[in-house]
């Protein structure tokens, strides 16, 4: 009678392991899909920018024109220097996963490749170029003088 | 277009994704989903060539009622404005570079600080100001270039650094559910 009861605790406890377990790989599989759309989101985000030229086009000149052949062109190389920075990136770390923007790796980056002040001033620059970018293009401006396209 | 994005996230795509080949599959892909965006952008440019983007689009679909649509979209372009958050984060990374400890009203000073010159610049000096953003454009291009020819020098052993092998199995690690 003991050996049966023994028996079916066991059956009970593995019949929950083997749940618990599923439950948890599923959950992992959930996070992984959540990762995998975030990370789509990202790099969709890093791509944001193309509609800041329609804010200025009464500024243009032969605006259709240069919409036409400026904004494709301009997917195109920035969608090749993007892919090639990716794999660089891969060629440069030992550990696919490392990051030289994480204050934790900021020190070793520049003995590697570059000085200090190269990588502070590439974040100042596209920082900067994103916030003027932004004030330039405001929707409202529509009497100034004529400005090229950047 | 070539924003903080490509700078910061490349590392993050790798970790959410799980391995070096499905990071670049994902590249690939979020770049034809932008050019469907783009394609979007370039029929409305091209039909309605005019300052002001999406008011103009906006105003000229919902006629009625009148310039409800233009007050809506002040109020979007005022209230929610990106400079806004995008300077907060160029504060962060100001901090970052200088090795200083970043907290939320730091980095909300140094944002604030970079937005009000940008204002001052565009507002009393136009052509500096864009001759500022070229230049400060030129520069990100320049340093893009730095990395992508620093990778290939690394793969051609110029660099004193061990030789990376991380495409000898590119898709290792895979997340399950892809």
């Amino acid at each position: 009678m003991l050996l049966l009861e023994q028996r079916v605790a066991r059956e009970l406890i593995n019949h929950y392991v083997s749940k618990k377990k599923e439950r948890e790989k599923n959950a992992r599989l959930i996070l992984d899909r959540y990762g995998i759309v975030t990370a789509l989101y990202n790099v969709i985000w890093s791509y944001i920018g193309y509609s800041n030229a329609n804010y200025a086009l009464s500024e243009t000149k032969n605006p259709v024109k240069t919409l036409k052949r400026a904004a494709p062109a301009a997917l195109i190389l920035v969608s090749i220097l993007y892919m090639l920075t990716n794999v660089s990136h891969q060629f440069l770390f030992q550990n696919p996963f490392a990051n030289f923007f994480r204050s934790h790796t900021l020190p070793q980056y520049p003995k590697r490749i570059s000085s200090a002040p190269v990588v502070s001033l590439l974040l100042l620059s596209s920082a900067t170029c994103s916030v003027l970018a932004l004030s330039v293009y405001y929707p409202y401006s529509s009497h100034s003088q004529h400005s090229e396209m950047s | 277009m070539v924003g903080t994005g490509i700078f910061a996230t490349p590392a993050e795509i790798v970790n959410l994704s799980g391995s070096v080949g499905l990071s670049l599959f994902i590249w690939v892909i979020g770049m034809l989903i932008a050019g469907a965006g783009m394609m979007t952008y370039l029929e409305f440019g091209t039909g309605i060539p005019r300052n002001g983007g999406e008011k103009n689009y906006l105003e000229y679909v919902y006629r009625k009622p009148k310039f409800l649509v233009t007050a809506m979209y002040a109020g979007y372009v005022v209230l929610l404005g990106w400079a806004g958050s995008n300077s907060v984060i160029f504060g962060e990374y100001i901090l970052n570079a200088a090795n200083v400890e970043v907290n939320r009203w730091n980095q909300r000073g140094v944002g604030l600080a970079c937005v009000t010159n940008a204002f001052l610049i565009h507002g009393l000096a136009l052509n500096w100001g864009l001759r500022l953003q070229n230049l400060l454009g030129t520069i990100k291009l320049f340093i893009l270039l730095l990395i992508i020819v620093s990778g290939f020098a690394a793969l051609g052993g110029h660099l004193k650094i061990a030789k990376p092998d991380n495409f000898t199995n590119a898709f290792a690690g895979t997340t399950g559910s892809a």
